[in-house]
């Protein structure tokens, strides 16, 4: 695992330096917060250029009370198969668990509100990023 | 099990096109078909153009809310929504039981634009449903279509009702009518801005793309839309489209249109019409392109494929103080 700072976040696996210059958003970034209710922080842009760090970090982030808690309000952009990685992830949690998501950006909440119109349990999202 | 000889296998699937002059015939032809359902306590849907909803609702006084009343005007805007998010996400609903559905996916005021893509998906249904223990009865307006869309019907329909009665149709080959409006779209305006776009640009197409229609005033909810749409095309084209592709973006008077093209062809007629898997990732870019805009046309074939989608703009509120 990446090592703890000072601050008490720790890096998690992401991405080394974009390609080429891109849009204001740049590449994944994720971070973990550390203390009773470990939080995964995570901005830039998911996109079939960084779903397999995003897959990586989710997995690796930390389940706790059966909770996996994900903040995404620094993240500007995330597509289909980027949310499509999350619902795995969260059906792949040991039974009753879910990942809990804080301040999702509005295309992830359109997605899921048109291919999950029913909503999924091993999902909650909590609160709005803008 | 093998059919009996001299006989086809029955499909229990059914899907006439009901040609109707005036209310009457409207109700004619679709109460006893809704009525049907309701005897056998059945699932029943009719998406239909708001003024055929009201008739309807208005025939069918209680009886109407045993019945999935939708507007096919705002559920089916996008004719390549209508087989995943209006027939199927109400046939899947009810596996058990025989599906009954009234669907009026062409109406007069169909524009030149849509209406290709209304004949490819009335075609596409058989496909869809081929098998399945669903009817699904579609009214076609003989006042108010023109020659074209009649006849087209004719060849999307296996089975034909008007006021002579119920008969095979002659002419039914709906794969001519898919190959038929796969047509090359109209060029873009000169106008139209062009960005070439690979797995390594990708952001910046999408970027791109929003910062357009900013400018170009779709709201905050078109504008999510439209990244949604725009990545999932490039996304389609980066993975099974040759790795690269070309991005043109322009505005007429009252909508956005961006075409998305690369050197793939889609195979299957079918894509983006399937609801999800639930068990597989990936295959969902075409269906919620297909949810969000406002329509999703296609051309494809050995020289590539141009996928354009279109948004309309909010009415322009006119300059305060005039």
């Amino acid at each position: 695992m990446a090592a703890i700072e000072d601050d008490g976040a720790r890096e998690t696996d992401a991405p080394s330096e974009p390609l080429e210059p891109g849009p204001p958003e740049g590449p994944l970034r994720a971070t973990e917060t550390t203390g009773p209710l470990p939080v995964l922080h995570v901005s830039g842009s998911v996109d079939l250029n960084s779903h397999d760090d995003w897959g990586r970090v989710l997995r690796q982030a930390t389940v706790r009370h059966g909770e996996l808690h994900v903040d995404l309000a620094g993240l500007a952009f995330i597509d289909m198969r980027g949310v499509s990685v999350l619902v795995d992830v969260a059906r792949g949690l040991p039974e009753g668990a879910r990942v809990v998501v804080h301040r999702a950006p509005p295309c992830m909440r359109r997605m899921m509100e048109v291919l999950w119109p029913a909503g999924l349990d091993a999902i909650t999202i909590k609160g709005d990023a803008r | 099990m093998t059919a009996a000889p001299g006989r086809e296998a029955e499909d229990p699937f059914d899907h006439p096109a009901l040609h109707y002059s005036g209310d009457r015939e409207y109700l004619d032809g679709t109460l006893p078909f809704i009525e049907q359902a309701l005897a056998a306590e059945g699932p029943v849907a009719v998406a239909v153009p708001g003024p055929n909803l009201k008739l309807l609702r208005d025939a069918l006084g209680e009886r109407a809310g045993r019945v999935l009343m939708l507007d096919m005007t705002e559920a089916g805007a996008n004719p390549g929504r209508i087989i995943p998010g209006v027939l199927r996400a109400f046939a899947d609903a009810h596996p058990d039981r025989r599906v009954r559905i009234v669907g009026e996916p062409v109406w007069p005021a169909r524009t030149e634009d849509e209406y290709p893509a209304c004949a490819q998906h009335e075609a596409l249904i058989n496909h869809a449903f081929a098998g399945r223990d669903v009817a699904i009865l579609c009214p076609y307006d003989l006042d108010g279509l023109d020659a074209r869309a009649i006849d087209d019907s004719l060849a999307t329909h296996p089975v034909l009702i008007d006021r002579a009665g119920r008969r095979a149709s002659d002419g039914y080959d709906p794969d001519r009518i898919v190959a038929e409006y796969n047509r090359p779209l109209e060029a873009p305006p000169r106008t139209a801005i062009e960005r070439e776009f690979d797995r390594f640009t990708i952001d910046n197409a999408r970027w791109f793309a929003t910062s357009y229609g900013r400018k170009t005033g779709l709201t905050a909810t078109q504008l999510v839309d439209l990244e949604i749409a725009v990545t999932e095309l490039l996304t389609n084209s980066v993975c099974h489209g040759g790795g690269a592709g070309t991005l043109r973006i322009w505005a007429e008077e009252d909508r956005l249109l961006c075409d998305v093209s690369d050197a793939g062809r889609i195979a299957d007629p079918l894509a983006g019409r399937r609801p999800a898997d639930p068990d597989r990732i990936d295959g969902r870019g075409l269906l919620l392109v297909n949810h969000v805009v406002d329509l999703l046309r296609t051309h494809t074939g050995a020289r590539g494929t141009t996928m354009r989608i279109h948004m309309r703009l909010p009415r322009r509120r006119p300059p305060a103080g005039e």
